[in-house]
């Protein structure tokens, strides 16, 4: 495993459109003062270094010009970078609060080996406006050290051969190891300076003289990471997908059309891949990477798992304008992010079969539907088990259910067609308080009670809900008006329950 | 349909698989009759069906629509035979995406029917979905409010109102079966009728109502405090 760390400093100094030649600074409070958080070029050439008291600073530099620091301003552009970064290996995750690590493990080909990539990497970046510094090792822990570390300048420099690990980190200083600040005052104290120091020592010793144990494992921990000898897997920001497929182009694209063309392409290639393997997809991204440091993407979802390429196609294909191409894109990667098995159909035996070019099956409707108006507006819906009306039914969506046996359901009374939203109050006379309404105005109409039949009490649930949540017993009524109109009426609440309020109608349902 | 007297009055001999249809209700309060009544019709289309199982129904309704009179109840569609497995709800924010989502499922030829509850209608929409529907060979069965009337290209126009029940052989004071006035309000090649419709819950068929029992039942008839007592001493009883 190969990995490259690569170092950016935050973005303001843009935004400002200072040249490089102004000392700038970013500047966070810390308890008692104001302290250099980050600092370009010229700040560091004027011998300001990170951490020092913004007073000295600007002492030594009396030019300095500061901002305050915004660490989630930082922390989101960086997020937007590593999205970016994608561009080359899937797996990337955010190191700190100014690092990223990518595992390019068997994507350095793409781009013509591991030096081409790295100076992609650097041009493009430097091309945004990151000031960057990049390293390029077998271990996440070294490449990091090379990035941060290492007095190299060029790029063929900075990449470590495999098995030269140690050799490459022994010059390098304490501080090379990701090692806390505690750690690293204490070995400070001890005289270890450099990496070599720290390996001269035995294991055994070099724990004892820690005052706690857990600090002392913490340093060989690290030093282990760092040179390969414990595993150190990455967090990435998504997992990686199954199926990656990409096209680069030389000069950047903007045209709807040129979007059409690449996905047509990609979905072939992809659809082929899967094809061989007996799978089928059920959730694609579709990104373009712009050139300007910027990705737009577009996924869709489908119910059952798929490679037909035309149906894919259309599922993307009103989402594509809105693909935001900035300055112009210049890459582009489909990326199939769950897979499934799919054996192959069954092709038809006879010419006169009917075709199925026109029509389609549920699933595509099901697909098409969820992709333009939402996966949570098309819906199927399932029962639950519960006696409380509202909640006896449940709506899923329908893109993430299949069909399910049906289940048989002990034999309940009659339910309404409707149910309204939430139940409404209406205003009821009833002949005996417990019984049937003989009269009810909803929504200002009156409506006059001919046929009734009930009560079907429901009690509130009080296995599930704690007492003062739980709703009060429901007495439901289904009646009949003179015009034939059916209606779902309660009464909730008894009349015999001091302790609560008198008992209220509400409307609940309509029957046809 | 199964209704020998409605279905002699089409052209077709009962609902034209290859058209759309349009219910209302005849007032206000008769919006949840004609969705009934549009469900009963499913439960026919799908027994005079071919296929196996049943293909899936697409009810496609508006917020509008949501917010008035609430969703369908899977529960209650036990009533007339249906099972809520089959059904696709969809839950469109504009009328504009209703009537698409109408128009892709009549397209796809892989449902037994496509249910919409939209507001107001061009006739140039009205004219798509009729052209998909033919094109799909599922009918589109659209529930409108009571009060839209302009001018369409449906195949055929019905206005729906509840009508009193029969009462119950065994208990009078209780609801019968469902009943509705069904008006043919337009159709192309045929006059205009009007019948009184029951359903059977038990076969799940139409059947035209006698004249002599939809007299409104009077209240003097059916007192109704009484039978109740008794219906809830005969449940305490046996359980």
């Amino acid at each position: 495993m190969r990995q490259s760390a690569h170092h950016k400093y935050t973005s303001c100094e843009n935004e400002l459109h200072l040249d490089e030649a102004t000392p700038f600074a970013l500047v966070h409070k810390q308890t008692n003062c104001l302290q250099i958080a980050a600092m370009n070029k010229a700040a560091r050439q004027g011998s300001v270094q990170l951490g020092m008291r913004l007073t000295d600073a600007c002492s030594l530099l009396p030019t300095l010009t500061t901002q305050p620091s915004d660490p989630e301003a930082d922390a989101c552009l960086l997020r937007k970078l590593a999205n970016w970064c994608q561009r080359y290996t899937p797996v990337v995750s955010i190191d700190g609060a100014d690092g990223l690590l990518l595992d390019i493990t068997g994507a350095a080909h793409l781009c013509g080996g591991e030096e081409p990539l790295l100076s992609d990497l650097k041009k493009r970046l430097s091309e945004i406006g990151f000031e960057n510094q990049l390293g390029l090792a077998k271990t996440p822990g070294a490449a990091w050290a090379i990035a941060r570390f290492a007095h190299v300048q060029t790029l063929a420099e900075r990449i470590i051969p495999s098995g030269d690990l140690k050799a490459f980190l022994a010059p390098l200083p304490i501080a090379s190891l990701r090692l806390d600040e505690n750690a690293l005052y204490l070995l400070k104290r001890f005289g270890l300076k450099t990496v070599s120091d720290l390996c001269r020592i035995p294991r055994a010793s070099l724990k004892r003289r820690f005052p706690s144990k857990e600090v002392g494992e913490a340093v060989l921990h690290r030093l282990d990471q760092a040179l390969g000898q414990a595993n150190e897997p990455l967090l990435p920001l998504k997992p990686a997908p199954a199926y990656r497929e990409h096209i680069s182009y030389p000069e950047p694209i903007l045209a709807t059309e040129s979007f059409h063309l690449g996905l047509q392409d990609l979905l072939e290639r992809l659809c082929q891949r899967m094809e061989k393997d007996r799978k089928g997809t059920t959730a694609l991204t579709y990104a373009a990477f712009h050139a300007d440091g910027g990705v737009s993407q577009i996924s869709i979802a489908t119910a059952a798992p798929s490679r037909h390429v035309p149906h894919l196609m259309h599922l993307f294909h009103d989402r594509i304008e809105t693909i935001n191409p900035g300055f112009g894109v210049d890459h582009l990667i489909l990326s199939a992010d769950t897979v499934e098995t799919l054996t192959p159909e069954q092709l038809a035996l006879t010419a006169s079969a009917p075709e199925l070019s026109d029509s389609y099956g549920v699933h595509q409707l099901i697909d098409r539907l969820s992709n333009r108006l939402g996966a949570k507006n098309v819906q199927r819906s399932i029962a639950c088990e519960s006696h409380i009306p509202e909640r006896e039914e449940q709506r899923v969506p329908a893109i993430q259910s299949t069909a399910s046996e049906t289940q048989t359901s002990p034999p309940k009374p009659l339910r309404p067609i409707r149910l309204l939203n939430r139940p409404e109050p209406i205003k009821v006379m009833a002949e005996f308080p417990e019984g049937p309404p003989m009269r009810f105005t909803w929504r200002r109409v009156a409506h006059r009670v001919v046929r009734a039949e009930g009560p079907e009490r429901i009690a509130p649930e009080w296995w599930s809900v704690p007492r003062r949540e739980r709703l009060r017993t429901r007495d439901y009524y289904r009646v009949e008006d003179v015009e034939g109109r059916r209606f779902w009426l309660f009464r909730e609440g008894l009349y015999r329950d001091r302790e609560q309020h008198l008992p209220t109608w509400h409307i609940h349902g309509l029957f046809t | 349909m199964g209704m020998p007297g409605v279905d002699a009055n089409l052209p077709a001999c009962g609902l034209n698989r290859y058209g759309a249809h349009v219910f209302s209700g005849t007032t206000y309060g008769d919006t949840t009759a004609a969705s009934g009544f549009v469900l009963a019709l499913i439960k026919r289309l799908a027994d005079v069906s071919q296929s196996l199982s049943t293909p899936p129904i697409l009810w496609c309704q508006t917020a509008h629509m949501h917010n008035e009179l609430g969703p369908i109840h899977a529960m209650g569609l036990k009533t007339f035979g249906l099972d809520k497995e089959r059904f696709l709800f969809v839950h469109a924010h504009k009328n504009k995406d209703a009537l698409w989502a109408l128009e892709e499922g009549a397209r796809s030829s892989s449902l037994l029917a496509v249910v919409g509850e939209v507001g107001a209608l061009s006739f140039t929409q009205t004219r798509r979905l009729s052209l998909a529907a033919a094109e799909g060979g599922t009918p589109v069965l659209l529930l409108r409010a009571h009060h839209e009337l302009s001018a369409s290209a449906f195949e055929t126009r019905w206005r729906i109102a509840a009508a009193p029940s029969a009462p119950d052989p065994f208990v009078s004071s209780i609801p019968g079966r469902p009943r509705w006035q069904v008006e043919l309000v337009g159709c192309r090649g045929s006059k205009p009728g009007s019948w009184t419709v029951e359903w059977k819950n038990e076969t799940h068929r139409f059947c035209l109502a006698e004249k002599f029992s939809s007299r409104p039942p009077q209240l003097a008839d059916a007192p109704i405090g009484t039978p109740q007592i008794h219906i809830l001493r005969k449940r305490a009883s046996s359980g």
